[in-house]
């Protein structure tokens, strides 16, 4: 039987990282053509990440009794992705993107896939440094959480 | 169990740890006196208590040391996400040799990833959840390992 808090987060988690595979598959052709960029491999490797984590969540989504959600044919993407600088922003959008979403997915699971939920968190947060991102108090919280 | 939009007070509300003393700032001293605390049945309230603790001994651990005043800002802003009332600065404390700090910084971060996991509210674990991922992105770690 699905769980009715549980199956929403996972589909809106899955969606996330079905953006991120398509972005990273841009990004990282985009970045083809800038030569032996330290950038090249970080979007490999931030590509491959997500591809997993997409692959764990569709079985996750199954597990808890949902219809994984289907990606998209393709998603927005800023015109301007030419330059080191633009890649890399995009880049850090879309893994502070994801963070959002597996911080909202701890709050909506128990059990192993919230412990699954809490790593992710913590591995998105430091991939963001990957792309420029700075250290945060509260990744994946709203700015200003804090204050109240 | 989860809330969204979150907010700081709603999150320790669904926790049930939000009370009078709570808002004016939960005494983590053991021994101090006072009006003996109603006994709680919310499953939350020692997560919150021990995570405040945690985050109180760091800031005055670090608070007196030398380059820690980015970590300990870090530190006060998480304590503020859970209603914590920052430590008076003493300077009594013996404050962490780099080492050591990486040590309790490393022990603090797998310490909010097991909370955030056994918090039975959805709302408290996601904040654990992000104090440790915010642990683990200071330099301090990134630097040390």
């Amino acid at each position: 039987m699905s769980d009715p808090v549980e199956v929403p987060a996972l589909q809106r988690t899955l969606a996330a990282e079905h953006t991120a595979v398509f972005a990273f598959g841009v990004l990282g052709g985009r970045a083809a053509v800038l030569g032996q960029s330290p950038l090249r491999p970080a979007l490999a490797a931030a590509y491959d990440v997500h591809l997993v984590r997409r692959n764990r969540l569709r079985i996750l989504v199954t597990g808890a009794g949902g219809d994984p959600v289907a990606a998209e044919p393709a998603y927005d993407m800023p015109r301007e992705l030419t330059t080191p600088a633009q890649i890399t922003a995009e880049a850090l959008r879309v893994e502070r993107a994801c963070v959002s979403t597996y911080a909202a997915l701890v709050a909506a699971t128990t059990g192993t896939d919230r412990a699954w939920a809490v790593e992710t968190l913590s591995a998105g947060a430091l991939a963001e440094l990957a792309f420029g991102g700075l250290p945060l108090p509260l990744p994946g919280l709203p700015a200003g959480f804090a204050r109240g | 169990m989860s809330g969204s939009p979150l907010s700081r007070r709603g999150l320790l509300l669904s926790a049930g740890v939000v009370t009078a003393a709570g808002l004016a700032g939960c005494d983590l001293d053991p021994t101090s006196s006072g009006p003996a605390a109603e006994p709680s049945a919310d499953p939350d309230e020692a997560i919150v208590t021990a995570a405040r603790a945690e985050l109180s001994d760091l800031i005055t651990r670090l608070g007196t040391g030398t380059g820690t005043a980015a970590l300990v800002a870090v530190h006060r802003i998480q304590l503020a996400a859970l209603q914590g009332e920052p430590p008076a600065t003493t300077g009594r404390s013996r404050t962490l040799s780099r080492t050591r700090t990486v040590v309790r910084e490393r022990r603090a971060a797998e310490r909010f990833t097991r909370w955030a996991s056994a918090s039975e509210s959805g709302d408290l674990a996601r904040v654990l959840a992000s104090i440790a991922a915010g642990i683990r992105m200071q330099p301090v770690l990134r630097g040390a390992s």
